[in-house]
């Protein structure tokens, strides 16, 4: 089992607590209801965490930023059938990821981090997002990562990005634990023998 | 040592560590959420499956009736004959000439149609185009603009195989004692003898039919000259009560 205590520790604190916390049940039922100031609250309360689980799936950050507004346009659109049977991050998550499938399929292409672009797009964006990317560039992991099958990258991204639980991930992509599990220990038995050969 | 499995996870909770969204695309998704017509989305979702349940069910339905043939119902020895379909034989014995109404004589069913249709209003769909196997066996000869009970209806005179065929056409409000309508629960055919003629009498789609020949059995034969393609001449030659 790999455990996500060691990746909260690895993260500062107000981060991870963060991603972790529950929208307030009144705000999404507000937002059930048509309330336009709840679906404010909402977005502002979960826009991180969404862009997060993009970017890490795109490996783009202006890809990740347009998947974040498909993301919430369509829980604008879909709320009233969250029907409140699984926790509400777990039904957001599977709109992001279905959004990312959504938008790949119509494309029929992914954007690996390619690290001359990245590097260029750097030194033109002095923002703070652009040193973060610019540190992911030179990141064998996060590159491995973006290069990995979708299938083997979705679970693996999920349980090391926002920590989900093996069962959160297997309600989040539709599948059983058990190969959420299969899928985690071949994605990271790949990144071990793929990290080895770059860089023994 | 680095790339052990401890090693991996710890640099994926780095790479995959929380990013913030930039400032200048949540104003802009913030724009787009207070802008986006929520209404219009949850209208058409509302729609999507009844519409959804119709094109499945749709092609069952018709499925499901072209395959419901009708059923034969020979009328109860000594029911007497209803109205219109006396008056049915009587057109069928008295043919275009003592009809008592006005003619018109045509080999055309095109012309015949809508001759009947802008008298009457009532419509009866002859057809243009006959199979090869017809050549020969089938003539229209006229067509009558009549009245049962002061109410229009056609008279439509064939010839089939050479024997006279005479089909009588009407309003079903018109028609009281008409047989049972067609429904999605059964379709029916009254058979019967009046006259010395076979008659099959039915109700569908709003208006009543009754179908008076000579010719052999029941004569359901007398079906195809509305009747021409495979599939459902079959369906007429299989009726059984």
């Amino acid at each position: 089992m790999v455990s996500t205590s060691r990746a909260a520790a690895l993260l500062p604190f107000d981060v991870a607590a963060e991603s972790r916390r529950e929208p307030p049940s009144s705000v999404v039922d507000a937002c059930r209801r048509g309330d336009r100031e709840a679906v404010a609250a909402l977005f502002e309360s979960c826009k991180d965490r969404v862009y997060s689980l993009a970017l890490h799936l795109t490996g783009d950050p202006a890809e990740a930023a347009d998947v974040t507004q498909d993301v919430f346009l369509r829980v604008l659109r879909a709320i009233d059938q969250y029907r409140g049977d699984a926790r509400f991050t777990t039904w957001l998550y599977r709109v992001v990821v279905n959004v990312f499938l959504d938008r790949r399929k119509s494309r029929r292409r992914f954007l690996p981090l390619d690290e001359g672009a990245l590097a260029a797009r750097a030194s033109a964006d002095p923002t703070p997002e652009a040193s973060l990317i610019h540190a992911q560039a030179h990141d064998h992991v996060a590159r491995r990562v973006a290069a990995l099958p979708v299938a083997l990258r979705l679970p693996l991204v999920l349980r090391f990005g926002p920590g989900l639980s093996y069962a959160q991930i297997a309600e989040t992509l539709g599948v059983r634990e058990g190969t959420v599990a299969s899928r985690l220990n071949r994605a990271l038995k790949r990144l071990e023998r793929e990290l080895r050969e770059i860089a023994p | 040592m680095r790339w052990t499995r401890d090693g991996i996870e710890a640099e994926l909770a780095r790479a995959l560590a929380p990013a913030r969204l930039p400032e200048e695309r949540a104003a802009t998704i913030r724009e787009a959420l207070r802008t986006a017509d929520l209404r219009a989305a949850r209208r058409r979702r509302r729609w999507i499956a009844p519409l959804a349940a119709m094109f499945v069910l749709a092609p069952a339905l018709v499925l499901w009736r072209s395959a419901h043939a009708p059923r034969l119902a020979p009328a109860p020895p000594g029911e007497p004959a209803a109205a219109f379909e006396r008056m049915a034989v009587a057109l069928h014995d008295g043919g275009e000439d003592g009809s008592g109404g006005v003619v018109l004589r045509t080999a055309s069913p095109d012309a015949a149609r809508a001759w009947g249709r802008a008298r009457t209003g009532v419509d009866v769909n002859l057809p243009a185009a006959r199979p090869a196997e017809d050549e020969g066996r089938f003539a229209l000869h006229a067509i009558a603009a009549v009245e049962h009970r002061g109410r229009p209806a056609l008279a439509v005179w064939y010839e089939v195989d050479g024997r006279p065929v005479t089909l009588a056409v009407a309003r079903a409000a018109d028609v009281p004692d008409g047989a049972p309508a067609w429904t999605l629960a059964g379709k029916s055919v009254r058979s019967r003898r009046d006259g010395g003629h076979g008659l099959l009498s039915w109700t569908n789609s709003g208006q009543s039919y009754v179908l008076v020949s000579d010719l052999p059995g029941d004569g359901r034969r007398a079906c195809f000259v509305c009747h021409t393609q495979p599939a459902r001449r079959r369906v007429i030659d299989r009726l059984a009560p």
